[in-house]
């Protein structure tokens, strides 16, 4: 085993996806500690473009085009070769749906540990990963062997993953991709219905604090006031109160609002994976030990159905 | 009718060896990153409506 540390970068459409510079700046701090380097793991075809800003001492990249486009099989197959190979001293996947796929087929293919929900690694090497859907805490060390680690946002800013110097980038040879179970033929983007959520500037997302579809017309009076949009966490959709196009999350929509102002919404990570973009994220929650506050820059504990009425009417009064 | 058998394993058939060791569990530590606006409704509205000015939206 070497001390390196590996981050399997992720891309869509030929944007590297926020987690993937999360994963990096988590990676130097652990790079540190185990004395390896950030090695950078790029799979794609033609996509060695998207190596430029990595804040890593090195990239490897293994081009195919099978690999053009996320399909598990591939990946597994390509990150199977790689890990057994080299034998990091950690791999970081996002905690996405890709990376949680990934991750956990092949900790148990190599029988290697895995860490889910990574959220920090101190400068001991200790990690805290959430559990419970970020609700607890936990801290424990490293296992001795190459660990694999599915990391959500909230612990390191993606800025802090990004550099302006191209890397160094070591282009490797992909294994032989045949019989491959899936094959990715298409990609369909999902039908924008009513409003597109990733373009507006402006959320007013709820949660299942609302607690009822009449409860709903809290946030559209709001939304309304403010000139912004109402959007919803699963449980909301889920109930069938708002269209399929107003959810935000892993099911859903990754947005990058302005502001995104969180109602009831306790902030798990298949929730939070598709805020980070935001540019301010404002949290009303009565919990105070929600996750949303780790992520929020703003946040209030008072009760929705107190605050939102008045914000709303103080808004009206204010024009 | 139900027929199936459940089996039980001590957890020491299991080998747990070789995984993470957690050595602490703990309430996510409160407000890592977000200013906490508190006072009464109509002055947490009022402040809200001050960060939505600074911030454009408003
Ligand atoms: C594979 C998979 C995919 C998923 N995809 C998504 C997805 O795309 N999007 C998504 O959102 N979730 C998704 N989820 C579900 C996710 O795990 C959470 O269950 C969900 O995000 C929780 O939604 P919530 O925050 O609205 O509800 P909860 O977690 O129940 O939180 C409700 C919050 O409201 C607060 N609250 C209650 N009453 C009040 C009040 N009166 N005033 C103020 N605050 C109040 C509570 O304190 C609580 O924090 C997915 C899960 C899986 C397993």
């Amino acid at each position: 085993m070497n001390q390196d540390i590996f981050v399997i970068i992720e891309h869509l459409r030929g944007q590297v996806a926020d987690i993937s510079f999360v994963m990096l700046a988590a990676a130097r701090g652990l790079a540190q500690w185990s004395g390896g380097k950030v090695i950078a793991v790029l799979l794609g075809h033609n996509a060695d473009g998207l190596s430029g800003n990595l804040n890593c001492d090195q990239v490897l990249y293994l081009d195919h085009p099978l690999l053009a486009d996320f399909t598990s099989d591939a990946y597994q197959k390509v990150l199977f070769g790689l890990i057994g190979e080299k034998q990091p001293r950690a791999v970081l996947f996002g905690h996405t749906t890709i990376g949680a796929d990934v991750a956990s087929i092949l900790s148990a293919r190599l029988d290697l540990p895995m860490i889910s929900s990574g959220r920090t690694f101190a400068s001991d090497g200790k990690f805290t990963c959430q559990i419970c859907g970020g609700k607890i805490m936990a801290e424990g060390e490293l296992p001795g062997s190459t660990v694999l680690v599915t990391m959500v946002p909230g612990g390191y800013k993606p800025e802090q993953g990004q550099s302006a110097q191209n890397p160094q980038v070591l282009s490797l040879p992909a294994p032989i991709l045949e019989d491959l179970k899936v094959v990715l033929k298409q990609y369909i983007e999902p039908e924008v219905a009513d409003i597109d959520i990733s373009r507006e500037p402006l959320l007013i997302s709820v949660g299942r604090g609302i607690q009822t579809q009449d409860n709903i017309s809290i946030a559209e009076e709001l939304a309304e006031a403010l000139g912004g949009v109402v959007s919803a966490s699963r449980p909301v959709i889920d109930q069938g109160w708002l269209p399929t196009s107003r959810l935000v999350g892993k099911s859903g929509k990754a947005v990058k609002p302005k502001v995104y102002l969180a109602v009831g919404i306790s902030g798990a990570p298949e929730h939070v994976e598709a805020i980070t973009g935001s540019e301010t994220i404002i949290a009303i929650n009565t919990d105070i030990n929600a996750p949303i506050f780790n992520l929020a820059k703003y946040g209030t504990t008072a009760d929705l159905f107190d605050l939102v009425p008045v914000l709303t009417q103080k808004i009206r009064d204010a024009k | 009718m139900k027929t199936t058998t459940i089996d039980e394993l001590d957890v020491e058939a299991l080998n747990l060896s070789g995984g993470p060791t957690v050595s602490r569990m703990f309430l996510p530590e409160t407000s890592e990153k977000a200013t906490l606006i508190s006072g009464t409704e109509a002055e947490i509205a009022d402040r809200l409506i001050e960060i939505f000015k600074e911030l454009g939206v408003l």
